[in-house]
C-alpha cells in the first residue's frame, strides 16, 4: 500500500486510495490534522498537538514551521541535539505512518509526499531525503495545487473544465491552472511564491500588536511571545467572520486588551495580498487564457479562508471563488489519489496526470545589435518554464570569435532575460579547435527534465561528436546517502510515547500550557496535573482513562471561562 | 501543421474536442511515468494540433469581423494581441474605444457577480463581492487615460524609491488581469513616444510591476533593455549626473575623460542651440572634437539618431563630423580653418608684443607679418600631411576587398613604395628622401598588418603615435650604427615592409576566402 502524506507547514495529513475512494487516517487523538511541531523531552520525541502545547510551555525544546527552511542547511537546537529540517520533517513523517500502521494494520514502505509547486530542486530533494530518514521510500513528489486538483477534478470527472487551484497554505502559496477532460488533467502553469503563506499574515498581526502597545519581542520572555502568537493565532481565524471578541492578554505584570476590526487587518496584510498577484498573473499569462475561460476558481488552504483572499480573487478576475472543497484536506485527499495512480489502482487506472516544470532553464548568450555591439549577459531559455515534463530540448550555440579556445556553457534556472537576476546551476568549459572557424565549432545543449524534477545537461560538440555531461555541483543544502545512513540510526535513538499514551500526553502537555497562560489558576492547575502523573503511574488503564475525561471536562470549562 | 494531426490519426477538419479526444485516448498507452519518449513525442503532436485547430477556428472568427472593428472591441483586442513588437508600438486603437471596452468590461463582471451571488451565496461571499464591487463602481466613474499615464509618468520622473510601486499597487483599475495587459501595453506605447527622463530603478519598478522582463511576456526583452537604457540616459543628460555620464564617456576603461569638468564642458555644448561661430571658438582646443565625438558615439552605445532632448540635433550632427578623423568634412575643413588663421594671429601678435616691450631689438613691421604667414603655411601644410597621411593610412587598411574601386592601387602602393625607395637609395644622390620613403613603407605595412590581423607580436603600446615615436628613436639609433652603410638601413626597412605585406596579403585571403 502507498500512502498519499500532504507535509504543510502547520499541519500534517496521512491518507491512501482504499476501496472507500481516498481516506485520512485519524492520529492517535482522533484528529486527521496533526500539526507539525516537534519537541524533545529527554530522549523523547513529540509530535503534534502535544507538541504544539508544548511550543508555549516549552519553547527552548520545540520547534514549528521548519518546512520553511527545507533546502538548506539550517540546524535548529532542541534540548541537546540539534537538527535538519530534514530530520524535523522525518518526525513528522514517522508520526504519521505510525498513525496510518494502525489504520491500515500493514507496514508501510512507499509514499507519495505533496510538494509547494514552486519549490526547488534543492526543496524537493530535501522533502525526499526526509522520506528517507522516516524508513519510507517516496515513490513520487506531486505539486501540492496538482494534489488538490485531483482530489477536486475527481469530483466531476465528467465534465471538460479548467480550473485554477489557489492553494494559501501555512507557509507557501502556488497557483497552478489545470484542464480536466476525458480522465485526463493537465497542467497548464504553476507559479508560486515559496515565502507567503498565514504565517506571514500572523507575523503582521504580532507585528501590529507589538506597536499599539509599544513592546518590544526582545523584551519579552520565549514562553510568552509564543503565547501571543498563539492568542493572536486565534484572533486572525475570528477576523472577518461576525463577531472579533477583543483579545484579552498578559504579559509580564500587564494585561492588554486589543482588538482589531477587518478593515485594519486588511491594510495590516497589504503587502502581502500584493504579493500574491505576481504569481496570479504569471500563471495566467503563461497558460494563455483570459480570465473569462477559466471555469472554476477552487481556494485550498487553510489561510485561504481568510476574507481578503476571496476579495482578492474577486477584484483580479470578476468572480466569486469555489469553496466547495474542505480546503484543509484537499492537498492530502488529492495526494493519497496519486498515491493509489501510482499503485495503480483499478479504480483508478483511466485517470492520467500531466505536470509541468515550474522553472525556466537556460544558458548564458551574448547579443550582438544593429550596431555590431555585443552585449553580455543575456540569458536563453532552452526549457521554458510551464512545458510539460518529461521534457528534453536541445539548442546550437557557436563561439563568439575566430581562433576562441574555449569555450563556457553557464546553466541558469531564472525567470529574468538577464542571467544577473537568475540563479546559476553551474557551467561547462570545453577546449575548443582554434584552427577552425566559429562555425564550425558549434556546440549542441541539451537540456533533459524528468518527472521528478531532476535536470541532466548534455553537451555535444558538432565537428567531433564529442559529448560532455554536466554534474551539477552539489548543493551544500543537501545530504548525501552516506549522511542519511547515519542520521537514520541517530534518529532512531529517539524514543517516541507509545501510541496509548499519547492522548494522555495531549492533556498532560495542555495543561501545561494552561499553566503557563492562567496566572490565577496556577496552584489549581499544579494539583491537577500532579494529580493525573500519579495516575499515570499507576497503570490502572480504567482509572487513567476515567481522570483524562475529568481533566479534559476542566481544562475546556477554564478555556471556555477565558 | 496537418502532420501533427494525422499523428493524432485525424483528419484535417477536426475541432479542438476532437483533438482532445485523441489525446486522451493515446495517453492510456503511452504514459508519462514509463515511456519519457513516447509521451514527448506525443504532447509534442497535441501541442501543435491544438495550436493549429485553434489559429484556425480564431482565423474563421476574426477574418469577417475585422473591417468593424468598432462593433466588436473585444475581437479587436484578439486580433492584434499576437503581433507588435515593441519597436512598432503603436495606438492600437482609440483611447475612447478602450475606455469603452474598460467599461463594457465591468458592467459584464457585474451582471457575472450577480448571476454568481444568486447560486453561491455565503456569508463571506457576499461581503466579498460587496466590496469588490463598490470599488469598482467608483473607478468606472473616476479612471482616465490621460490622467493616468500623466499620473503615472510623473511620478516616474519625480519619485522616491517605492513610492511608484505605492501607488501602482493602489490603482484598483489594474487589479484585474485583463485591464492591467492592455494598459502595460498602452503605457509602453507612451513611453517609447515621449520618452520621459524615467531613473533605471524607476523603470525597473515598472517593468517589475507589469511583467515586461518576464521570458514570455509579449515583449522583446532586448528592446525594452533598449528603452530603459534610453530613459536612463535621457534621465542622466537631464539631471545633470556628471558621475555616470563621464564614466559613460571612459567606458573601455580608459582614461579620456573620467574628469567631471571635461564632461560638464561637454554637456554644456552639446545642449547649446546650433552657432557656428561659437562652435567654432569650442573647437580651437587641440583633441576637442574628436573628444566631443567619443563622448557622442558612447552615451548610447553608438546611436546617434535620437539622442535625448536637451543636446541639439545639428550639434550632433556638428561635432560628429568635426571630431571624425578619417573623412574631410565642411565643419572640419572649417575647424581647421580656424586653428591656422587664429594660431597665426596669435604669432603675429606675440612679435608684435616683443616689439612693443623691447624696442631694442629693432625688429621690423614686416618679420611679424613673416612670422604669422609661416606659422600659418607650417600648420596648413603639417595639418594636411595629416590629414592626407590618415587618409592614406585608412584607405589601406580597410578590409580586403576586389570589388573596391582602385584596388589595384591599394594592392600595389607598398611594394611601389619600397621599389622607389631602392632606386632613390641606389642613385645615393637622394639618399636621405629614399630613407624616409622606406621608412613610411616599413611603417604603413606594419600597422596595415596591425590593423587588419591583430598584433604581430604583443610588444607595442596602443596608440600608433606612440609606436611611431618608438621608430623613429629606433631609427635614429640605426642610423647612428649604420652611419657608413645607408644601403643597409633602406633594404632591411624595405624588405621588412614587404614581407609583413605579404604576411597580411595571405592572411587576408583566407579571411577573403571564407
Amino acid at each position: 500500500m502507498i500512502v498519499g502524506i500532504d507535509l504543510g507547514t502547520t499541519h500534517s495529513l496521512i491518507g491512501a486510495y482504499t476501496e472507500h475512494g481516498s481516506t485520512l487516517f485519524p492520529n492517535a487523538l482522533g484528529d486527521p490534522l496533526t500539526p507539525s511541531v516537534v519537541s524533545v523531552d529527554g530522549d523523547t520525541v513529540l509530535v503534534g498537538q502535544a507538541a504544539r502545547d508544548r511550543l508555549i510551555s516549552h519553547p527552548q525544546h520545540t520547534v514549528a514551521s521548519f518546512k520553511r527552511w527545507m533546502g538548506s542547511s539550517r540546524e535548529t537546537r532542541l534540548g541537546d541535539r540539534s537538527f535538519r529540517p530534514e530530520e524535523l520533517s522525518a518526525l513528522v513523517l514517522r508520526s504519521l505512518l505510525a498513525d496510518a500502521e494502525t489504520a491500515l494494520g500493514e507496514k508501510i514502505a512507499e509514499a507519495v509526499i505533496s510538494v509547494p509547486a514552486y519549490f526547488s530542486d534543492a526543496q524537493r530533494k530535501a522533502t525526499r531525503s526526509a522520506g528517507e530518514l522516516a524508513g519510507v521510500r517516496v515513490e513520487r513528489l506531486i505539486n501540492e495545487p496538482t494534489a488538490a486538483a485531483l482530489a477536486y477534478g475527481l469530483q466531476q470527472r465528467e465534465q471538460e473544465s479548467r480550473f485554477l487551484v489557489f492553494d494559501l497554505g501555512g507557509g507557501t502559496f502556488d497557483v497552478s491552472i489545470l484542464e480536466c477532460f476525458d480522465n485526463v488533467f493537465e497542467v497548464h502553469a504553476s507559479a508560486g511564491d515559496n515565502f507567503l503563506g498565514g504565517e506571514d499574515f500572523l507575523d503582521a498581526l504580532v507585528e501590529a500588536f507589538l506597536q499599539d502597545h509599544a513592546l518590544r519581542r526582545q523584551a519579552m520572555s520565549a514562553q510568552e511571545y509564543a503565547q501571543l502568537r498563539r492568542r493572536l493565532e486565534a484572533l486572525k481565524r475570528e477576523v472577518g467572520g461576525t463577531t472579533a471578541a477583543p483579545l484579552q492578554i498578559s504579559i509580564g505584570e500587564n494585561s492588554y486588551t486589543w482588538s482589531i476590526d477587518e478593515d485594519r487587518f486588511a491594510r495590516l496584510c497589504e503587502p502581502l495580498v500584493q504579493r500574491m498577484r505576481t504569481p496570479i498573473e504569471r500563471a495566467m499569462r503563461d497558460a494563455k487564457l483570459q480570465p473569462t475561460q477559466l471555469d472554476e476558481i477552487v481556494l485550498v488552504g487553510g489561510a485561504s479562508r481568510m476574507p481578503m483572499v476571496a476579495r482578492l480573487v474577486s477584484r483580479m478576475f470578476g468572480r466569486l471563488p469555489l469553496r466547495h472543497v474542505n480546503p484543509d484536506q484537499a492537498i492530502a485527499l488529492g495526494a493519497s489519489v496519486a498515491a493509489g495512480l501510482k499503485s495503480r489502482n483499478a479504480k483508478l487506472d483511466e485517470i492520467i496526470l500531466t505536470d509541468v516544470c515550474p522553472y525556466t532553464l537556460g544558458t548564458q548568450i551574448a547579443r550582438c545589435d544593429p550596431n555590431g555591439q555585443i552585449h553580455n549577459g543575456y540569458f536563453h531559455p532552452i526549457i521554458l518554464r510551464n512545458s510539460t515534463v518529461p521534457i528534453s530540448r536541445e539548442d546550437v550555440f557557436y563561439p563568439m570569435h575566430d581562433q576562441q579556445h574555449q569555450l563556457t556553457i553557464d546553466i541558469f534556472q531564472g525567470e529574468n532575460p538577464l542571467v544577473a537576476n537568475n540563479i546559476k546551476l553551474g557551467e561547462i568549459t570545453l577546449e575548443l579547435d582554434k584552427r577552425k572557424p566559429n562555425e564550425e565549432n558549434g556546440v549542441t545543449v541539451r537540456f533533459t527534465y524528468d518527472i521528478n524534477g531532476l535536470l541532466q545537461v548534455e553537451v555535444t560538440e558538432l565537428a567531433t561528436q564529442r559529448r560532455h555531461e554536466l554534474l551539477l555541483e552539489q548543493n551544500p543544502g543537501l545530504l548525501t546517502p552516506e549522511d542519511i545512513r547515519a542520521r537514520v540510526a541517530a534518529l532512531a535513538e529517539l524514543k517516541v510515547h507509545p501510541r496509548n499514551q499519547q492522548e494522555n500526553i495531549a492533556v498532560l502537555a495542555r495543561a501545561e500550557r494552561l499553566y503557563e497562560e492562567f496566572m490565577h489558576e496556577r496552584s489549581q492547575l499544579q494539583d491537577w496535573i500532579m494529580h493525573f502523573r500519579a495516575t499515570i503511574e499507576s497503570q490502572d488503564v480504567a482509572l487513567i482513562e476515567r481522570h483524562r475525561v475529568q481533566l479534559l471536562e476542566a481544562l475546556d470549562a477554564l478555556e471556555a471561562q477565558a | 501543421m496537418s502532420r501533427a494531426l494525422r499523428e493524432l490519426g485525424l483528419g484535417s477538419d477536426a475541432d479542438e474536442r476532437a483533438v482532445k479526444r485523441a489525446y486522451a485516448a493515446r495517453l492510456k498507452t503511452t504514459r508519462p511515468d514509463t515511456d519519457p519518449e513516447g509521451f514527448q513525442a506525443l504532447n509534442a503532436a497535441y501541442q501543435a494540433a491544438l495550436a493549429w485547430v485553434q489559429s484556425k477556428a480564431a482565423g474563421a472568427n476574426t477574418i469577417p469581423m475585422a473591417p468593424e472593428a468598432d462593433a466588436d472591441a473585444d475581437a479587436d483586442i484578439d486580433t492584434s494581441e499576437d503581433e507588435l513588437p515593441l519597436g512598432s508600438i503603436t495606438r492600437i486603437f482609440s483611447q475612447d474605444a478602450l475606455f469603452d471596452l474598460l467599461n463594457a468590461d465591468e458592467q459584464t463582471s457585474h451582471h457575472r457577480d450577480e448571476a454568481f451571488d444568486h447560486t453561491l451565496r455565503s456569508d463571506e461571499n457576499i461581503h466579498a463581492s460587496a466590496t469588490a464591487e463598490e470599488e469598482r463602481g467608483e473607478d468606472s466613474e473616476r479612471f482616465n487615460l490621460d490622467i493616468f499615464f500623466n499620473d503615472c509618468t510623473a511620478l516616474a520622473v519625480h519619485s522616491r524609491d517605492g513610492e511608484l510601486l505605492d501607488w501602482l499597487n493602489a490603482q484598483p483599475v489594474l487589479w484585474s488581469l485583463q485591464h492591467k495587459a492592455q494598459i502595460a501595453r498602452w503605457l509602453l506605447g507612451h513611453l517609447h513616444e515621449q520618452r520621459p527622463a524615467i531613473e533605471a530603478r524607476r523603470f525597473d519598478e515598472l517593468a517589475d510591476f507589469f511583467g515586461l522582463l518576464e521570458l514570455n511576456s509579449d515583449y522583446d526583452a532586448y528592446l525594452i533593455q533598449r528603452l530603459r537604457h534610453r530613459l536612463h540616459l535621457a534621465w542622466e543628460v537631464k539631471t545633470e549626473q556628471l558621475r555616470a555620464l563621464a564614466q559613460r564617456a571612459a567606458m573601455d576603461g580608459g582614461s579620456v575623460s573620467a574628469d567631471l569638468r571635461q564632461t560638464q564642458r561637454i554637456l554644456k555644448q552639446l545642449c547649446r542651440p546650433a552657432n557656428t561661430a561659437q562652435a567654432l571658438f569650442a573647437g580651437l582646443m587641440p583633441m576637442y572634437p574628436s573628444a566631443v565625438r567619443r563622448f557622442l558615439y558612447r552615451l548610447d552605445f553608438g546611436n546617434l539618431e535620437d539622442l535625448p532632448a536637451p543636446i541639439d540635433p545639428e550639434q550632433i550632427a556638428f561635432w560628429e563630423a568635426a571630431g571624425d578623423r578619417s573623412r574631410i568634412s565642411a565643419p572640419r575643413l572649417q575647424i581647421g580653418a580656424a586653428r591656422c588663421v587664429v594660431y597665426s594671429a596669435l604669432a603675429v601678435l606675440i612679435v608684435l608684443l616683443v616689439k612693443f616691450l623691447a624696442p631694442e631689438a629693432q625688429l621690423e613691421a614686416s618679420v611679424a607679418m613673416n612670422t604669422g604667414a609661416t606659422v600659418f603655411a607650417a600648420m596648413l601644410a603639417g595639418w594636411l600631411a595629416l590629414i592626407g597621411g590618415q587618409a592614406c593610412l585608412d584607405w589601406q587598411c580597410l578590409p580586403e576587398d576586389d570589388t573596391l574601386p582602385l584596388y589595384w592601387s591599394r594592392w600595389s602602393l607598398i611594394p611601389f613604395m619600397t621599389a622607389a625607395a631602392v632606386t632613390l637609395d641606389l642613385s645615393l644622390r637622394w639618399a636621405s628622401i629614399a630613407t624616409v620613403l622606406s621608412m613610411a613603407a616599413f611603417l604603413l605595412a606594419w600597422h596595415r598588418y596591425r590593423r587588419r590581423n591583430g598584433p604581430l607580436f604583443d610588444l607595442a603600446p596602443r596608440r600608433p603615435i606612440w609606436s611611431a615615436l618608438g621608430f623613429v628613436l629606433a631609427f635614429c639609433a640605426v642610423l647612428a650604427l649604420l652611419d657608413r652603410a645607408p644601403h643597409v638601413l633602406v633594404g632591411t626597412l624595405c624588405g621588412l615592409a614587404l614581407v609583413l605585406w605579404t604576411l597580411d596579403l595571405r592572411k587576408q585571403r583566407v579571411v577573403m576566402e571564407r
